[in-house]
Protein backbone atom coordinates (compact mmCIF):
# COMPACT_ATOMS: atom_id res chain seq x y z
CA UNK A 1 0.00 0.00 0.00
CA UNK A 2 1.31 3.68 -0.84
CA UNK A 3 0.66 6.10 1.89
CA UNK A 4 1.46 10.03 1.46
CA UNK A 5 2.12 12.13 4.06
CA UNK A 6 2.87 16.31 4.51
CA UNK A 7 5.65 16.68 5.44
CA UNK A 8 8.36 19.55 6.84
CA UNK A 9 11.01 17.69 5.27
CA UNK A 10 12.01 15.34 2.91
CA UNK A 11 13.03 11.87 4.55
CA UNK A 12 11.26 9.20 6.89
CA UNK A 13 12.41 10.95 9.34
CA UNK A 14 10.70 14.19 9.17
CA UNK A 15 7.70 15.37 11.20
CA UNK A 16 4.46 16.07 9.66
CA UNK A 17 3.45 19.16 8.09
CA UNK A 18 -0.04 20.37 10.00
CA UNK A 19 -1.24 21.82 6.61
CA UNK A 20 -1.65 19.52 4.03
CA UNK A 21 -1.81 21.14 0.89
CA UNK A 22 1.03 23.58 1.74
CA UNK A 23 3.26 21.67 3.07
CA UNK A 24 6.88 21.85 2.16
CA UNK A 25 7.03 18.28 1.03
CA UNK A 26 5.29 15.02 0.45
CA UNK A 27 7.06 12.14 1.97
CA UNK A 28 5.14 8.58 -0.36
CA UNK A 29 5.86 5.04 1.57
CA UNK A 30 5.35 1.96 0.06
CA UNK A 31 4.38 -0.01 3.27
CA UNK A 32 5.02 -3.44 1.38
CA UNK A 33 8.40 -2.93 0.43
CA UNK A 34 9.39 0.32 2.85
CA UNK A 35 10.98 2.16 0.04
CA UNK A 36 9.84 5.83 0.23
CA UNK A 37 10.84 8.94 -1.97
CA UNK A 38 9.65 12.44 -1.05
CA UNK A 39 8.04 14.85 -3.62
CA UNK A 40 8.57 18.85 -3.29
CA UNK A 41 5.00 20.19 -2.79
CA UNK A 42 4.98 23.12 -6.02
CA UNK A 43 1.72 24.55 -4.99
CA UNK A 44 2.70 25.66 -1.48
CA UNK A 45 2.51 29.41 -3.06
CA UNK A 46 -1.09 28.66 -4.63
CA UNK A 47 -4.04 30.79 -4.32
CA UNK A 48 -7.66 29.56 -3.59
CA UNK A 49 -8.50 25.69 -4.29
CA UNK A 50 -4.98 24.42 -4.01
CA UNK A 51 -6.73 21.11 -2.24
CA UNK A 52 -8.06 20.63 -5.03
CA UNK A 53 -4.78 20.88 -7.55
CA UNK A 54 -2.92 19.06 -4.77
CA UNK A 55 -5.67 16.06 -4.41
CA UNK A 56 -4.70 15.57 -8.48
CA UNK A 57 -1.23 15.15 -7.75
CA UNK A 58 -2.47 12.48 -5.09
CA UNK A 59 -4.53 10.64 -7.05
CA UNK A 60 -1.61 11.30 -9.93
CA UNK A 61 1.21 9.45 -7.90
CA UNK A 62 -1.20 6.36 -7.54
CA UNK A 63 -1.67 6.73 -3.69
CA UNK A 64 -3.72 4.48 -1.64
CA UNK A 65 -3.84 6.18 1.43
CA UNK A 66 -3.12 10.12 2.93
CA UNK A 67 -2.25 10.21 6.62
CA UNK A 68 -1.84 13.81 7.83
CA UNK A 69 -2.83 15.91 11.06
CA UNK A 70 -5.62 17.76 9.10
CA UNK A 71 -6.65 18.12 5.65
CA UNK A 72 -8.53 20.84 4.21
CA UNK A 73 -12.16 20.36 3.30
CA UNK A 74 -11.67 20.70 -0.70
CA UNK A 75 -8.56 18.33 -0.71
CA UNK A 76 -10.66 15.89 1.22
CA UNK A 77 -13.81 15.82 -0.72
CA UNK A 78 -11.85 15.66 -3.59
CA UNK A 79 -9.64 13.15 -2.40
CA UNK A 80 -12.35 10.55 -0.85
CA UNK A 81 -14.17 10.60 -4.17
CA UNK A 82 -11.09 9.71 -5.98
CA UNK A 83 -10.98 7.01 -3.59
CA UNK A 84 -8.14 7.57 -2.11
CA UNK A 85 -8.42 7.18 1.86
CA UNK A 86 -7.79 9.59 4.12
CA UNK A 87 -7.03 9.41 7.94
CA UNK A 88 -6.59 12.61 9.87
CA UNK A 89 -5.83 13.66 13.58
CA UNK A 90 -1.87 11.89 13.40
CA UNK A 91 0.96 13.63 13.64
CA UNK A 92 4.66 13.33 14.52
CA UNK A 93 7.72 11.21 12.88
CA UNK A 94 6.74 10.09 9.47
CA UNK A 95 8.80 6.78 10.57
CA UNK A 96 6.63 6.02 13.70
CA UNK A 97 3.13 6.31 12.07
CA UNK A 98 4.26 3.62 9.36
CA UNK A 99 5.46 1.57 11.57
CA UNK A 100 1.99 1.88 13.93
CA UNK A 101 -0.10 1.21 10.83
CA UNK A 102 1.71 -1.59 9.54
CA UNK A 103 1.62 -3.21 13.12
CA UNK A 104 -2.22 -2.23 12.98
CA UNK A 105 -2.11 -4.50 9.65
CA UNK B 1 -31.85 55.57 -11.13
CA UNK B 2 -30.02 53.34 -8.96
CA UNK B 3 -28.16 54.57 -5.42
CA UNK B 4 -25.80 52.18 -3.55
CA UNK B 5 -25.24 52.00 0.01
CA UNK B 6 -22.12 50.92 0.54
CA UNK B 7 -19.56 50.92 3.53
CA UNK B 8 -15.98 49.69 3.91
CA UNK B 9 -16.56 48.39 7.22
CA UNK B 10 -19.35 46.08 7.97
CA UNK B 11 -21.44 46.99 11.27
CA UNK B 12 -21.59 50.64 10.30
CA UNK B 13 -25.34 51.45 9.69
CA UNK B 14 -25.78 50.82 5.60
CA UNK B 15 -28.47 48.54 6.62
CA UNK B 16 -29.91 51.42 8.59
CA UNK B 17 -29.15 53.98 6.18
CA UNK B 18 -31.41 52.01 3.22
CA UNK B 19 -34.21 50.59 5.03
CA UNK B 20 -35.02 54.37 6.47
CA UNK B 21 -34.38 56.05 3.38
CA UNK B 22 -36.57 53.55 1.00
CA UNK B 23 -39.25 53.93 3.77
CA UNK B 24 -39.47 57.03 3.93
CA UNK B 25 -38.91 57.94 0.31
CA UNK B 26 -41.87 55.04 -0.93
CA UNK B 27 -44.35 57.67 1.23
CA UNK B 28 -44.09 59.66 -2.19
CA UNK B 29 -42.82 57.50 -4.72
CA UNK B 30 -42.45 53.61 -5.96
CA UNK B 31 -39.12 52.17 -4.28
CA UNK B 32 -37.46 48.92 -4.37
CA UNK B 33 -35.21 48.05 -2.23
CA UNK B 34 -32.60 45.47 -2.98
CA UNK B 35 -30.84 43.99 -0.23
CA UNK B 36 -27.52 42.59 -2.34
CA UNK B 37 -26.02 41.92 0.83
CA UNK B 38 -26.66 38.14 0.09
CA UNK B 39 -24.20 36.36 2.38
CA UNK B 40 -26.61 38.08 4.87
CA UNK B 41 -29.59 39.89 3.35
CA UNK B 42 -31.78 41.47 6.72
CA UNK B 43 -33.19 44.54 5.39
CA UNK B 44 -36.80 42.83 5.05
CA UNK B 45 -36.21 42.33 9.28
CA UNK B 46 -37.25 46.07 9.74
CA UNK B 47 -40.24 45.65 7.61
CA UNK B 48 -44.00 43.84 8.88
CA UNK B 49 -43.47 42.42 5.13
CA UNK B 50 -45.17 39.26 3.26
CA UNK B 51 -43.65 37.26 1.14
CA UNK B 52 -44.98 37.48 -2.17
CA UNK B 53 -42.26 35.62 -4.05
CA UNK B 54 -39.09 32.59 -3.84
CA UNK B 55 -37.29 31.86 -6.67
CA UNK B 56 -33.99 30.01 -7.41
CA UNK B 57 -30.44 31.23 -8.61
CA UNK B 58 -29.03 28.81 -10.45
CA UNK B 59 -25.72 28.94 -12.56
CA UNK B 60 -24.47 26.38 -15.09
CA UNK B 61 -22.08 23.38 -13.94
CA UNK B 62 -20.37 20.68 -16.38
CA UNK B 63 -22.17 17.37 -16.61
CA UNK B 64 -19.61 14.70 -17.61
CA UNK B 65 -20.94 12.17 -19.83
CA UNK B 66 -18.32 9.12 -18.69
CA UNK B 67 -19.50 6.70 -21.45
CA UNK B 68 -18.70 9.39 -24.01
CA UNK B 69 -15.00 10.45 -21.58
CA UNK B 70 -11.87 9.19 -23.28
CA UNK B 71 -9.49 10.51 -20.58
CA UNK B 72 -7.60 12.98 -22.42
CA UNK B 73 -7.95 15.45 -19.80
CA UNK B 74 -8.27 18.21 -21.81
CA UNK B 75 -10.84 19.35 -19.63
CA UNK B 76 -8.75 19.16 -16.35
CA UNK B 77 -6.01 21.26 -17.60
CA UNK B 78 -8.12 23.85 -19.33
CA UNK B 79 -10.22 24.63 -15.52
CA UNK B 80 -8.48 27.34 -14.35
CA UNK B 81 -10.88 27.32 -11.21
CA UNK B 82 -9.25 23.43 -10.57
CA UNK B 83 -12.84 22.77 -10.65
CA UNK B 84 -12.32 19.20 -12.59
CA UNK B 85 -9.93 16.49 -11.21
CA UNK B 86 -8.77 13.05 -13.05
CA UNK B 87 -9.78 10.18 -11.13
CA UNK B 88 -9.47 6.59 -11.19
CA UNK B 89 -13.23 6.49 -12.22
CA UNK B 90 -13.00 9.31 -14.18
CA UNK B 91 -13.19 13.02 -14.58
CA UNK B 92 -15.05 14.82 -10.94
CA UNK B 93 -16.40 18.04 -10.52
CA UNK B 94 -16.19 19.94 -7.39
CA UNK B 95 -19.09 22.17 -8.30
CA UNK B 96 -18.25 24.60 -5.58
CA UNK B 97 -15.09 25.81 -7.28
CA UNK B 98 -17.09 25.62 -11.14
CA UNK B 99 -17.30 29.47 -12.37
CA UNK B 100 -19.50 28.66 -14.89
CA UNK B 101 -17.20 29.68 -17.61
CA UNK B 102 -18.06 26.51 -20.00
CA UNK B 103 -14.17 26.32 -21.47
CA UNK B 104 -14.37 22.73 -20.26
CA UNK B 105 -17.20 22.15 -22.64
CA UNK B 106 -16.01 23.81 -25.43
CA UNK B 107 -12.29 21.91 -25.47
CA UNK B 108 -13.91 18.33 -24.80
CA UNK B 109 -13.05 16.86 -28.47
CA UNK B 110 -15.49 14.10 -27.69
CA UNK B 111 -18.52 16.63 -26.69
CA UNK B 112 -18.44 14.33 -23.39
CA UNK B 113 -19.91 17.50 -21.62
CA UNK B 114 -22.52 18.99 -20.77
CA UNK B 115 -24.04 21.97 -18.54
CA UNK B 116 -27.05 21.48 -16.55
CA UNK B 117 -28.07 24.11 -13.64
CA UNK B 118 -27.36 24.20 -9.58
CA UNK B 119 -29.36 26.76 -7.44
CA UNK B 120 -27.29 28.51 -5.26
CA UNK B 121 -29.64 30.84 -3.91
CA UNK B 122 -32.80 32.49 -3.76
CA UNK B 123 -34.54 35.83 -4.84
CA UNK B 124 -37.52 36.94 -2.28
CA UNK B 125 -39.92 39.60 -3.14
CA UNK B 126 -42.13 40.98 0.01
CA UNK B 127 -44.28 43.69 0.61
CA UNK B 128 -45.47 45.64 3.19
CA UNK B 129 -48.69 46.77 4.41
CA UNK B 130 -47.32 49.74 6.10
CA UNK B 131 -45.06 51.03 3.23
CA UNK B 132 -47.52 50.01 0.09
CA UNK B 133 -45.08 51.66 -2.67
CA UNK B 134 -42.10 49.50 -1.04
CA UNK B 135 -41.28 46.58 -2.11
CA UNK B 136 -38.14 44.92 -0.97
CA UNK B 137 -35.78 42.02 -2.81
CA UNK B 138 -33.22 40.05 -1.27
CA UNK B 139 -30.90 37.82 -2.39
CA UNK B 140 -29.85 34.94 -0.31
CA UNK B 141 -27.27 33.19 -1.14
CA UNK B 142 -27.19 29.19 0.18
CA UNK B 143 -24.78 28.43 2.96
CA UNK B 144 -21.78 27.11 2.47
CA UNK B 145 -21.27 28.32 -1.32
CA UNK B 146 -18.63 30.44 -2.10
CA UNK B 147 -19.70 32.55 -5.29
CA UNK B 148 -22.11 35.32 -4.05
CA UNK B 149 -21.83 37.55 -7.11
CA UNK B 150 -24.29 35.13 -9.27
CA UNK B 151 -26.89 35.75 -6.71
CA UNK B 152 -25.98 39.46 -6.70
CA UNK B 153 -26.32 40.30 -10.40
CA UNK B 154 -29.82 38.64 -9.91
CA UNK B 155 -30.94 40.82 -7.28
CA UNK B 156 -29.34 43.94 -9.56
CA UNK B 157 -31.92 42.54 -12.42
CA UNK B 158 -34.96 44.08 -10.60
CA UNK B 159 -33.22 47.47 -10.83
CA UNK B 160 -36.21 49.69 -11.48
CA UNK B 161 -36.97 53.44 -11.90
CA UNK B 162 -36.52 54.21 -8.22
CA UNK B 163 -33.87 52.09 -6.59
CA UNK B 164 -32.02 51.81 -3.39
CA UNK B 165 -29.36 48.99 -2.88
CA UNK B 166 -28.21 48.00 0.42
CA UNK B 167 -24.30 46.59 -0.97
CA UNK B 168 -22.55 43.86 0.81
CA UNK B 169 -19.82 45.53 3.36
CA UNK B 170 -16.17 45.69 2.07
CA UNK B 171 -14.73 46.69 -0.99
CA UNK B 172 -13.73 43.41 -3.06
CA UNK B 173 -15.53 41.51 -5.75
CA UNK B 174 -18.96 41.42 -4.19
CA UNK B 175 -19.57 45.05 -4.11
CA UNK B 176 -17.96 46.25 -7.04
CA UNK B 177 -20.65 43.69 -9.20
CA UNK B 178 -23.36 45.85 -6.81
CA UNK B 179 -21.92 49.81 -7.46
CA UNK B 180 -21.04 48.72 -10.80
CA UNK B 181 -25.32 49.39 -11.14
CA UNK B 182 -25.39 52.07 -9.84
CA UNK B 183 -25.96 55.80 -10.68
CA UNK B 184 -24.76 57.51 -7.21
CA UNK B 185 -22.89 56.14 -4.20
CA UNK B 186 -23.53 56.73 -0.45
CA UNK B 187 -20.69 55.48 1.59
CA UNK B 188 -21.79 54.69 5.34
CA UNK B 189 -18.87 54.93 7.84
CA UNK B 190 -18.32 55.20 12.02
CA UNK B 191 -16.46 58.30 13.32
CA UNK B 192 -13.21 55.64 14.66
CA UNK B 193 -10.11 54.44 13.44
CA UNK B 194 -11.14 51.50 11.88
CA UNK B 195 -14.16 53.34 9.88
CA UNK B 196 -11.73 55.77 8.82
CA UNK B 197 -9.45 52.91 7.26
CA UNK B 198 -12.06 50.91 5.68
CA UNK B 199 -13.72 54.45 3.85
CA UNK B 200 -10.25 55.04 2.52
CA UNK B 201 -10.22 50.99 1.14
CA UNK B 202 -13.82 51.68 -0.20
CA UNK B 203 -13.27 55.01 -1.42
CA UNK B 204 -10.24 53.95 -3.60
CA UNK B 205 -11.83 51.35 -5.24
CA UNK B 206 -14.36 53.94 -6.22
CA UNK B 207 -12.35 56.26 -7.74
CA UNK B 208 -11.02 53.31 -9.64
CA UNK B 209 -14.15 52.19 -11.10
CA UNK B 210 -14.93 56.32 -11.34
CA UNK B 211 -17.93 56.30 -9.20
CA UNK B 212 -18.80 59.84 -7.03
CA UNK B 213 -19.90 59.30 -3.58
CA UNK B 214 -20.87 60.85 -0.91
CA UNK B 215 -20.16 60.12 2.80
CA UNK B 216 -22.55 59.64 5.74
CA UNK B 217 -21.61 59.56 9.25
CA UNK B 218 -23.25 57.04 11.34
CA UNK B 219 -22.49 57.26 15.33
CA UNK B 220 -21.17 60.56 14.75
CA UNK B 221 -20.19 62.23 18.31
CA UNK B 222 -18.40 59.09 19.22
CA UNK B 223 -14.65 57.96 18.41
CA UNK B 224 -12.70 60.77 17.03
CA UNK B 225 -12.18 63.60 14.19
CA UNK B 226 -10.25 61.74 11.82
CA UNK B 227 -13.05 60.70 8.99
CA UNK B 228 -14.23 64.10 8.56
CA UNK B 229 -11.03 66.11 8.61
CA UNK B 230 -10.21 63.18 5.90
CA UNK B 231 -13.57 64.11 3.95
CA UNK B 232 -12.52 67.58 4.37
CA UNK B 233 -9.01 67.17 3.15
CA UNK B 234 -10.31 64.39 0.26
CA UNK B 235 -13.35 67.30 -1.17
CA UNK B 236 -15.58 64.07 -0.22
CA UNK B 237 -18.85 65.81 0.59
CA UNK B 238 -20.40 64.71 3.64
CA UNK B 239 -24.33 64.63 3.70
CA UNK B 240 -25.39 63.55 6.95
CA UNK B 241 -24.42 62.98 10.09
CA UNK B 242 -26.19 60.68 12.37
CA UNK B 243 -25.43 61.01 15.90
CA UNK B 244 -24.59 58.05 18.58
CA UNK B 245 -27.86 57.35 20.65
CA UNK B 246 -28.46 54.85 22.66
CA UNK B 247 -32.52 54.97 22.21
CA UNK B 248 -31.80 55.01 18.11
CA UNK B 249 -29.30 51.70 19.22
CA UNK B 250 -32.72 49.97 21.13
CA UNK B 251 -35.18 50.94 17.92
CA UNK B 252 -32.83 49.40 15.54
CA UNK B 253 -32.03 46.33 17.51
CA UNK B 254 -35.63 45.51 18.04
CA UNK B 255 -36.24 46.08 14.51
CA UNK B 256 -37.64 49.07 14.26
CA UNK B 257 -37.92 52.24 11.41
CA UNK B 258 -35.87 54.89 13.06
CA UNK B 259 -38.66 57.33 10.88
CA UNK B 260 -41.21 55.79 12.79
CA UNK B 261 -39.69 57.28 16.27
CA UNK B 262 -37.60 60.42 16.25
CA UNK B 263 -39.26 63.29 14.15
CA UNK B 264 -35.51 64.50 13.66
CA UNK B 265 -34.52 61.54 11.95
CA UNK B 266 -37.07 61.66 9.98
CA UNK B 267 -35.84 65.28 8.76
CA UNK B 268 -32.09 63.78 8.38
CA UNK B 269 -34.11 61.59 5.82
CA UNK B 270 -35.96 64.52 4.52
CA UNK B 271 -32.72 65.84 3.91
CA UNK B 272 -31.28 63.23 2.71
CA UNK B 273 -33.80 62.63 -0.17
CA UNK B 274 -34.22 66.37 -1.17
CA UNK B 275 -30.51 66.03 -1.66
CA UNK B 276 -30.48 62.59 -4.28
CA UNK B 277 -33.65 63.93 -5.68
CA UNK B 278 -32.76 67.24 -6.70
CA UNK B 279 -29.80 65.30 -8.27
CA UNK B 280 -32.51 62.87 -10.20
CA UNK B 281 -33.71 60.12 -8.23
Amino acid sequence: MKILFPSVGNTLDSEMDNRFARADWFVVVDTETMESYALRNGEKEGGHGVGRVVAQYVVDADVDMVVAPQVGPKALTALESAGVKVITGKSGKIRHIVEELVADQ
Amino acid sequence: MNLAIVSGKGGTGKTTVAVNLAAYMSRERDIRLLDADAEEPNAVLFFQADMSRDMAVSVMVPEILHEKCTRCRKCVEMCEYNALMMTRKGVLLSPDLCHSCGACMYVCPEKAILEKFRETGRIREYHCKAYPRLQVIEGDLHRGESRVTPVIDDVLSYAGPCTIIDAPPGTSCPVVETVKHADRVLVVTESTPFGLHDLKGVAAMLRLIRKPFQVVINRHGQGDDGVENWCKEEGIPVVLKIPFREDYARVIAGGGLLIEHFPRFREDMACLAKDLCGKGL
